[in-house]
């Protein structure tokens, strides 16, 4: 995949922003991407982490003609007033001043206006930013969803809080690319969605690593030195969690506990969210020739210089330091905020006990049994320490280009039926291997058909050629039955579906596999001739409500709706959806005017994408209630590529939406229920979950 | 019965206005009872009983004590998951994006109030509460927030809030103004815009008798600071009496844009003249002085500007009167720093290419109007004299 002539735009927010995704850039750049640095004028100087590296960024301010001036104006006016009256009627407000709102909203405006001018102007083929968190780059992820340009996202840092905004990382970006599982763990918890998640390893470690490796000696003497400290003193790195206004650590309160010995060089690392008066305060207070307190110096330098790391909360720089393997002690102020000590790969220590837990330490090192842990810990947080991280992000950016390249010029393919249509239905079963369940699906089959007007069709791929034989043998001479081998050994089920389809002699198609029995089949051939693909109702051996349908959830990606209940205890209707799965129905002039399946397309999406495509060619999509289907075992399948999913919304940018089209009162709590995915109790929960 | 009237006094106001206000409070001490609402800030207060309680003593105190600190993060995430019901309806133009999504994510979270205050008895007793009306860069700390809390609990009781103009309103954020039962105001245009933009009725506005607006309007500097920051400018004296003419900037860090578009622009301007940025040694955002801002941020700009010096006073920003004193043009970028002055001398301007709207007398709200306005004020500077031309050329004349 060649990159020159390929536009990317990089939002430049905070200096660690620009860290995590400056190899990556690097990497393009030299491979012939140009790069369109792009920030805003905001309260935080976003523009710095860019004029560190010497690069000047466009700001968004600069497109702003009178016109747009003047539309912002409007639109401060009207949004002003919906706003300040629910600021008013509703008590939730009461924690938000609107002193703070008033700003905010007007550049929120600003920013609508100029990023939407920006994407119309520049000729942009990818968008990369840090996550979608924020609201610029939320709102960025959003119009290059709506314009269909792809948004890859990388993990901002080691994720272990719970917070609200991260429920919301996966909502319009192509791919996350994330650390290692535990990232995709937590954030399939908080309602993300891992079909997005694509594990890299960490970009920043690619170089820090490589940095640092046998160095520590010589960073320890730049560290002291920097700091007028003596050398030749053990250096003990103190890391403050992410600042005082998100994880309400103590500090104070466990500075004035904790020991401090005479023998040690300390460095306390304040987080750089943390407010500079804050951290003058610190200083005066407990500066001492050895107790150092720093904000703004490189942690890195600090982190390899360092014999032990003691964490003081939650920081990204702890798990990092893990990665430098560096001894770290976890230090207890509280029992429920314990985290590292929980995954056994560090000890929890009182302040009050730090020297002496330092001095174990440095006499005898760590123990195997915490060796061990943090060995499978880190791979679970990191995947990888192999410097290729880097690698695996401009593989997935270059899949993600040539998909979205392929996509815009190729149109689906046309069927070419084999037969002329001379029976009423065609029942096509795609055969997988399992013998009880094509049995299932045979005798059900026999039972609903008219056999004097329709065929039962069972398609095998070239890798069941046995099995085909034996069905053959046994089953011959019942004429509605018949049986295909597809034999040029393209195993994807849509190959399978289109095999069948050119088979079929039915003027009127059904699709599905072997484990799927009809129980209700009350459709009539009209209902079948307006353009329509009908969907069923599935339900499984014991009766419940298995797939009501095919929507897409607020990540945008697929979610197959049901209700774990018995049948009865649904009211199903018919309901038009711009995807269907499972099973479909239609005409064969129906099919003739989508195309073919796609056969690029995983397996596990396959009737999805056909009816998405049938949805956008015209046709409509309805899960009727006059076809109830049951699933007598649901077989999964391979993807076919190694990022399938990102492949499919790849494709899909931008069409993926919400997508129930007509919905009632009813299923209007249905959406609602769908839209709010993450249940909040879970906050509530400690951080972090069980892991070895 | 007397009814009460609750004011809570505003801390940036109190600096400003160095407690004129008090004279507004001095008349309803006839007919009411004053209760004063003031934070939890030691020099304010002291500052406060010595200036004025001892001469009011009729006015009573209220300390508005801290009741809670810091809002767990699952209390949090309830907030802004209870705001992004209360208005995910509300869709933003032309992209059509819900407002939620860019209000709750990011900002809003670190918006939530952390420090909570008790509120004073707010009975049938109390008559009305009155608050300022903040403009946005002046709406810090705990007046700005309080004032909200103080508002709910008014409206749930029925008891009508007013809100007073301190500083001339700002007509481009005045979301925060919508808040009120009442509005007293000290210029008819500040009636006109509460009514025109805001839809308030003409029935809710009061408009103050034209006496009261230095009551109202920002105090300059006592003669004694001003020296003291002569002496700590001393430094760069030679560029100041060098006959180069001086152009001084008064930095604002939240208008940073504006700032590095005016560097900019002035750097196209072929007349000769220096260039000195004005700072403040307490100002930072996280972990950066505004002063490294400036030296990290605007590094293309300054290299190619005439650019001389970066003075770092502890000074306030609102007092263009002193730096128009040793400067042959002050330009702001902040427009609420130069509009609550009764006057303003003829060398201060303020420039904002991005709002256009902004009320003021002195704005240059463009690019094209700023290279003509610097030009032609050179120009005609030209024909101007330093204090020691003037001297040595009548000296020549004799």
């Amino acid at each position: 995949m060649k990159l020159k002539g390929k536009r990317g735009l990089f939002f430049v927010g905070q200096p660690h922003h620009m860290r995590l995704w400056k190899p990556v850039l690097e990497r393009l750049k030299k491979e012939g991407m140009e790069i369109l640095y792009v920030t805003t004028h905001t309260f935080f100087p976003f523009e710095m982490s860019a004029l560190k590296y010497g690069i000047s960024p466009l700001y968004i301010e600069d497109l702003l003609d009178e016109k747009d001036i003047e539309y912002e104006e409007e639109e401060y006016k009207r949004l002003s007033r919906i706003l300040s009256e629910r600021h008013r009627n509703y008590k939730v407000f009461n924690l938000f001043s609107p002193n703070s709102i008033t700003k905010t909203l007007r550049h929120i405006i600003r920013e609508v206006i100029a990023f939407e001018k920006l994407l119309e102007r520049e000729k942009i083929d990818v968008i990369f930013a840090l996550h979608e968190l924020n609201r610029w780059s939320k709102l960025l992820a959003y119009l290059s969803f709506r314009k269909g340009i792809p948004f890859i996202t990388l993990q901002e840092g080691a994720y272990y809080i719970k917070h609200f905004s991260l429920s919301f990382h996966t909502e319009y970006s192509t791919a996350n690319l994330v650390w290692g599982q535990q990232t995709v763990d937590l954030l399939r918890k908080l309602g993300n969605a891992p079909e997005k998640n694509i594990i890299v390893g960490d970009t920043h470690l690619d170089w820090a690593i490589p940095k640092y490796k046998g160095k520590e000696k010589f960073y320890k003497k730049k560290v002291c030195k920097d700091f007028s400290l003596d050398s030749s003193k053990p250096l003990i790195y103190l890391i403050q969690g992410s600042g005082k206004e998100f994880l309400e650590y103590p500090l104070g309160a466990v500075l004035a506990l904790m020991n401090i010995s005479e023998d040690f060089n300390y460095i306390l690392k304040i987080h750089p969210t943390a407010q500079r008066n804050y951290v003058d305060d610190l200083r005066e207070k407990y500066e001492k020739e050895n107790f150092k307190i720093v904000q703004n110096y490189d942690s890195y330098d600090i982190l390899a210089g360092s014999d032990v790391c003691v964490t003081l909360g939650l920081s990204t720089l702890t798990f990092e330091a893990f990665a430098f393997k560096k001894p770290v002690l976890e230090i207890e102020h509280n029992k429920e905020d314990v985290y590292f000590a929980n995954y056994g790969v560090a000890p929890l220590v009182k302040p009050q006990k730090l020297t002496e837990e330092i001095e174990k330490v440095l006499k005898r090192g760590i123990s195997l049994e915490i060796k061990k842990n943090i060995e499978r810990w880190l791979e679970y947080v990191f995947y990888k320490f192999d410097c290729k991280a880097t690698e695996r992000v401009v593989d997935v950016i270059k899949f993600i280009l040539r998909e979205k390249g392929f996509y815009s010029k190729k149109k689906a393919k046309p069927f070419v039926f084999k037969n002329a249509p001379r029976l009423r239905y065609s029942f096509n079963v795609v055969v997988l291997g399992n013998v009880n369940l094509i049995a299932e699906t045979l005798n059900r089959l026999l039972d609903t058909i008219n056999p004097e007007i329709d065929e039962i069709n069972l398609v095998f791929p070239k890798s069941l050629r046995n099995l085909y034989m034996e069905f053959k043998e046994n089953f011959q001479g019942k004429g509605v039955i018949n049986f295909y081998l597809e034999k040029d050994g393209k195993n994807s089920l849509s190959a399978l579906y289109n095999f069948a389809i050119e088979n079929s002699k039915g003027n009127f198609i059904l699709l599905f596999k072997e484990g799927i029995i009809p129980l209700r089949f009350f459709v009539k051939e009209e209902e079948l001739k307006d353009n329509v693909l009908l969907g069923a109702v599935v339900i499984d051996k014991a009766g419940r409500v298995k797939h009501l349908g095919v929507t897409f959830e607020h990540n945008n990606v697929v979610y197959r709706l049901y209700e774990d209940v018995e049948l009865s205890k649904v009211p199903v209707k018919s309901r038009e959806f711009k995807a269907l799965d499972y099973v479909i129905f239609g005409s064969r002039e129906t099919f003739r005017k989508v195309g073919k399946f796609d056969e690029r397309i995983s397996d596990y999406y396959s009737m999805i994408d056909f009816t998405l495509s049938a949805h956008y060619a015209g046709i409509r999509n309805v899960l009727s209630d006059k076809l109830i289907f049951g699933m007598v075992s649901n077989l999964s399948f391979q993807p076919l590529t190694p990022y399938s999913h990102v492949q499919f919304y790849t494709k899909w940018r931008g069409k993926t939406e919400y997508n129930l089209l007509k919905y009632t009162e009813e299923d209007k709590v249905d959406i609602y229920e769908l839209y709010n995915p993450v249940e909040w109790g879970l906050y509530h929960d400690e951080a972090g979950s069980p892991l070895l | 019965m007397r009814k009460k009237v609750l004011f809570l006094a505003p801390e940036s106001e109190t600096f400003y206005l160095r407690c004129k206000y008090l004279y507004l409070i001095r008349e309803l001490l006839s007919r009411y009872n004053v209760e004063v609402i003031i934070g939890e800030n030691p020099t304010l207060y002291q500052f406060i009983e010595k200036s004025w309680l001892s001469k009011f003593k009729e006015v009573s105190l209220f300390k508005a004590e801290e009741a809670k600190k810091n809002i767990p993060i699952s209390e949090r995430n309830k907030y802004l998951a209870s705001t992004k019901e209360a208005i995910e309806d509300i869709r933003v133009s032309p992209a059509n994006i819900e407002l939620w999504k860019l209000l709750v994510l990011d900002d809003l979270a670190g918006s939530i109030v952390q420090e909570f205050h008790k509120l004073p008895e707010i009975n049938e007793k109390v008559g009305a509460v009155i608050t300022p009306l903040y403009h946005t860069n002046r709406a810090q700390g705990f007046g700005s927030y309080y004032q909200f809390q103080l508002y709910k609990t008014c409206r749930e009781k029925g008891i009508p809030t007013v809100g007073v103009e301190f500083q001339q309103l700002s007509d481009y954020y005045y979301y925060h103004y919508y808040f009120y039962d009442f509005y007293i105001v000290k210029q008819e245009s500040s009636s006109f815009f509460l009514q025109g933009k805001l839809g308030v009725s003409e029935s809710q506005i009061f408009l103050l008798k034209e006496k009261y607006t230095p009551l109202l309007t920002d105090t300059t500097l006592p003669p004694q600071a001003i020296l003291k920051l002569f002496e700590d400018i001393e430094s760069f004296s030679k560029e100041i009496y060098s006959g180069t003419p001086l152009i001084t900037v008064v930095h604002s860090i939240s208008e940073r844009y504006s700032v590095r578009r005016l560097i900019r622009i002035l750097s196209k301007i072929s007349m000769d003249f220096n260039l000195i940025i004005v700072t403040h040694p307490s100002n930072s955002v996280l972990f950066l002085k505004e002063r490294e801002i400036i030296l990290e941020a605007y590094v293309d700009e300054l290299s190619r500007s005439k650019f001389k010096e970066m003075l770092n006073l502890d000074t306030p920003r609102h007092s263009p009167e002193f730096f128009s004193i040793f400067s042959d043009l002050v330009i702001y970028t902040e427009p609420a720093e130069v509009n609550n002055h009764l006057s303003l001398p003829e060398n201060v301007v303020y420039y904002s290419p991005l709002r256009r709207k902004e009320n003021t007398r002195t704005a240059i709200l463009n690019d094209a109007q700023l290279i003509s306005y610097v030009e032609n004020k050179l120009r005609k500077d030209k024909k101007r004299k330093t204090f020691r031309e003037c001297i040595e050329s009548i000296i020549e004349e004799a």
